[in-house]
């Protein structure tokens, strides 16, 4: 059964020159989505969405760890601190994700992390500071 | 059908009084009508949350052996307002930390100060023959404060804008972060659920009003600043930023779940009040005000790209329509987002309406009341010649 995982990639500027998505694609039958990339003088990250079966999932990400890259799933990427959550909403208008959501019946912004494709937007529209970016 | 503050007093001491909240009596109202529901309800509770910047707390720390008359103080390294007696200070809501930073500032200080942590204070002087000592290095708590109260100038503004952006960048401002290209749209109304907006004219709301004040007792102490009983109304409520009150009460008794400091990006600190106020069911006329809601109240749309305080109103939108996550303007569609907040809104005016049920709060009657007419003046550049 394939499987969906979203990934954040960091590459040094050395890493960033290899051909990964290809080699995901050719040798583990990986279907990548690419959600995010960019490329500086201090390297790269690449936001991913991967499909697959889950062995040739995991296969891939040794691969990907062994070429010096890091790799961290993307549902920790960004979290909810839920006691500074005042669920105001300033969060929801400005996701391109479309992450959070209004729960109809109680107000509350309810967060799918699995939704969420690290754009970082949320983090400063976040004013009691409710939405913290993980640290790698 | 007349009903006088002390009888619904009456009822809370005995544990009768009928209690419901802003929202609850909506569907009541719909039910049996506003005649029936004004004979059922004794009080209607209403409820806030959100950024109100005008706010801030007085503290009297005491006198040190030798005593100083405090010139400058800090807390937590941010300034505090000290022209006042030797050991009062004024902590205002949106003073920034000294240095850089715009995430921590004098709503975190009063924030931490609720939540029981000690805070570090310095203060320096010139020294007097009755104050010689010069400076003074100590940390505080709100335990170990004689007088720690909030007092507001500026709070639970009666409706207020729907912010947009037209420009091509991205904004920063109090109304949150406005996408470019009219990509969003922000407000911030607790709508059917607001204090102002169940009693439109301020009949039983006035000074010494007993309210919920960020989780305590508090009072309305004054007319907000900006008090505005100019807009035009739709459906009895005003459309646009109207009334508002000053408040007063004790930090000792508040709550971080209902005080919460904000760091608003590009902008500064501000800091989340919590406020409820009980609005007693005088007559009909009263039910009939408490029973609106947000399909009735409107607010104007205003573009934040446009730097002059004159900014036009771009259309008027009811908070039925913002909170169904988005609005129709120039046949774009908008996704809304709330700044303040109707979880906790609704929050409060349970609580209060509990404290009332519980015998706990009594409503009391206005002192004096709020002025019934009152503009607000533009501030214009003026020699001293044109203003003598």
């Amino acid at each position: 059964m394939s499987i969906h995982r979203k990934y954040l990639l960091a590459f040094t500027p050395e890493s960033a020159k290899l051909p990964v998505i290809a080699v995901l694609v050719q040798k583990f039958g990986i279907i990548p989505n690419i959600m995010q990339a960019r490329v500086n003088e201090k390297g790269g990250r690449l936001v991913l969405d991967i499909e697959g079966e889950k062995d040739s999932l995991e296969k891939a990400k040794a691969y990907i760890q062994e070429q010096g890259i890091e790799m961290k799933e993307l549902d920790k990427h960004v979290s909810r601190d839920e006691w500074r959550c005042i669920h105001c909403g300033a969060c929801v208008s400005i996701c391109p994700a479309e992450a959070f959501h209004v729960d109809p019946a109680t107000y509350e912004v309810l967060f799918n992390a699995e939704k969420c494709i690290a754009c970082e937007a949320c983090i400063n529209a976040c004013s009691p500071k409710a939405m913290k970016l993980e640290l790698w | 059908m007349k009903r006088t503050y002390d009888e619904i007093n009456e009822k809370v001491r005995n544990g009768d009084a009928v209690v419901l909240t802003a929202e609850e009596v909506i569907s009541l109202v719909d039910e049996k009508g506003v005649e029936a529901a004004a004979e059922e309800v004794d009080v209607v509770t209403t409820g806030t949350f959100g950024a109100m910047c005008s706010s801030g707390a007085f503290l009297n720390f005491g006198h040190s052996d030798p005593p100083i008359k405090m010139g400058r103080v800090w807390l937590n390294d941010v300034p505090a307002y000290t022209g006042i007696a030797a050991v009062d200070c004024y902590i205002g809501a949106t003073e920034l930390i000294e240095g850089d930073g715009e995430d921590y500032g004098g709503a975190h200080v009063i924030e931490d100060l609720i939540a029981g942590k000690a805070v570090k204070m310095r203060a320096d002087a010139e020294g007097t023959d009755c104050y010689p000592r010069k400076e003074i290095e100590s940390f505080i708590s709100l335990d170990s404060l004689n007088e720690a109260y909030m007092f507001n100038p500026r709070n639970a503004y009666q409706n207020y804008a729907v912010g947009v952006n037209s420009s091509n960048r991205t904004l920063f401002t109090y109304m949150g972060k406005l996408l470019p290209r009219y990509g969003n749209a922000t407000y911030s109304s607790a709508g059917q659920l607001s204090p102002l907006m169940n009693d439109p004219h301020c009949r039983t709301i006035g000074i010494g009003t007993r309210i919920f004040l960020g989780g305590g007792e508090g009072y309305v102490a004054w007319q907000g600043t900006q008090y505005n009983t100019s807009h035009p109304e739709k459906n009895g409520v005003p459309v646009g930023n109207s009334r508002t009150l000053a408040v007063i009460g004790d930090l000792k008794g508040m709550s971080t779940d209902y005080i919460r400091a904000l760091s608003i990006h590009g902008y500064g600190v501000s800091m989340a009040v919590g406020i409820g106020i009980p609005i007693p069911i005088l007559d009909v006329d009263m039910m009939r005000a408490c029973a609106v809601k947000d399909e009735d109240i409107y607010a104007p749309i205003i573009d934040y790209s446009v730097e002059s305080r004159r900014r036009k109103t771009l259309a008027e939108v009811s908070y039925a329509d913002l909170r169904t996550g988005s609005i129709e303007i120039f046949d774009r569609r908008l996704k809304t987002s709330s700044l303040s907040s109707y979880p906790k809104a609704r929050e409060i005016a349970q609580e209060l309406k509990r404290w009332m049920e519980e015998g706990e709060f009594e409503i009391s009657r206005p002192v004096a009341p709020l002025p019934a007419e009152s503009r607000v003046k533009p501030l214009n550049i003026s020699t001293r010649e044109e203003l003598e």
